[in-house]
């Protein structure tokens, strides 16, 4: 085997390598190591890391189709609640309080979105927290450090969200503080907490669907999660069109709050709402295709000939 | 059965490619894509050709046989035979249609 088999061979991962490095290898010698045939090699061992254990047998497509779509409503669901702390941030104020108790409108899609939050966190708890559990005994169990290592980034990412925070309150308060509204200080520090809390937003759904899918979880636990996935999309969906109405309903009712600056760092009510309602628009169409994609029955495909549901 | 490659995404031709190819017998890598490339005029690349070959291993359409060297050979089975034969019947019949549209003209 030459060298830049060998080291061709190692871009892809070890389970794969085990099942047709040989192979594999000797197919590599035996042809011309072409630009187009190395990049269709690199794009080859990308694709065998992204679908590793379907490609080896450890996992089966159907099963790969569950977990792909659980991972896209919890990732969806990450940016609803990025979404949503905007609109919490944006109703906390007496006046938005005052609106929600005068007009049943805004009271009740208020409501229906306070409540489809608590749902759809109870939802996410409920089918998540055994996949990464699961994930994490895995990771532990076979030493797998670099799975073990992406539980970490969501706690990295509260602790710097803490700590940021409490440097944030310190300096501001160290300022002195001002009761004519949001200073520039302020807006920069503001400015500051809100790419923290974007980033850590990004990074957490991403180490911990990372750490699942290349985590060896028992099947139980995928199809077990398809109800909370279906019970998170619902909610989102609701919670969407009670944002919607919500925001309808303030410019009919409350036209003054809907045209003021109450949103984020003191900006428009209005622009606000319709950044937030976009982004749980979005979120919510992708929960809805994961899930008719991933949990809506099929027909059943050609049975694999030598895949095994992985029993642990 | 499925009796469709198309959710295979951007391995679905090659897939077809390796079917027919196979169905001429038994072939390891390197000899599928030389005969590949003469049937079809295409030139699989190598991580084409071994996505392709291990999709098509998991739904059970080809079969490993015993290595040979470094050299795995892998044939049709019974379920990949169907599946190529339904899938070139769909073709002919789209190559007969249009033919005979363009002799209509």
């Amino acid at each position: 085997m030459s060298m830049t088999t060998s080291w061709l061979l190692h871009l892809y991962p070890a389970a794969w390598r085990e099942r047709y490095g040989d192979e594999f290898a000797a197919l590599l010698d035996d042809c011309r190591l072409s630009p187009l045939n190395l990049l269709d090699v690199l794009r080859g061992a990308l694709d065998a890391h992204l679908h590793a254990e379907v490609l080896t047998g450890r996992l089966l497509p159907m099963l790969d189709r569950l977990r792909r779509a659980e991972i896209a409503v919890f990732c969806a669901w990450v940016a609803f609640v990025v979404a949503g702390l905007g609109f919490q941030k944006m109703t906390e104020y007496d006046d938005f309080m005052e609106a929600t108790r005068a007009h049943p409108l805004i009271g009740i899609s208020f409501t229906a979105i306070q409540a489809g939050s608590i749902v759809v966190l109870l939802a996410v708890l409920v089918g998540g927290l055994p996949l990464a559990l699961a994930a994490l005994r895995y990771a532990l169990a076979g030493r797998r450090f670099d799975v073990a290592l992406l539980f970490a980034v969501p706690l990295a990412a509260f602790a710097t969200l803490a700590a940021y925070l409490f440097v944030a309150l310190h300096v501001a308060n160290g300022a002195g503080a001002s009761h004519r509204g949001p200073t520039a200080h302020d807006r920069v520090l503001a400015i500051g907490l809100i790419a923290v809390l974007i980033l850590g937003a990004v990074a957490s759904p991403w180490a911990v669907s990372a750490a699942i899918s290349r985590s060896q979880v028992a099947e139980r636990w995928y199809r077990f999660a398809r109800i909370p996935a279906l019970v998170t999309m619902l909610a989102m969906a609701v919670m969407c069109v009670a944002d919607i109405v919500w925001g309808l309903a303030l410019r009919a009712e409350a036209p003054h709050l809907f045209a003021g600056n109450g949103g984020v760092l003191a900006t428009s009510t209005a622009l606000s709402w319709l950044r937030d309602a976009g982004v749980m628009v979005i979120a919510t169409v992708v929960a809805v295709i994961a899930v008719c994609r991933g949990l809506a029955p099929r027909e059943p495909g050609a049975t694999p000939a030598n895949a095994q549901s992985v029993a642990s | 059965m499925a009796t469709d490659l198309s959710d295979l995404g951007r391995f679905s031709d090659p897939s077809l490619l390796i079917l027919a190819s196979l169905a001429g017998g038994p072939k390891h890598g390197y000899a599928m894509m030389e005969d590949i490339g003469q049937m079809s005029g295409v030139r699989l690349g190598p991580g084409t050709l071994y996505g392709a070959l291990a999709r098509l291993e998991q739904r059970g359409l080809i079969e490993a046989m015993p290595a040979e060297d470094r050299r795995r050979p892998y044939r049709l089975t019974g379920m990949g035979a169907t599946v190529l034969r339904e899938q070139l019947r769909s073709l002919e019949h789209f190559a007969t249609t249009g033919l005979g549209r363009l002799a209509a003209q």
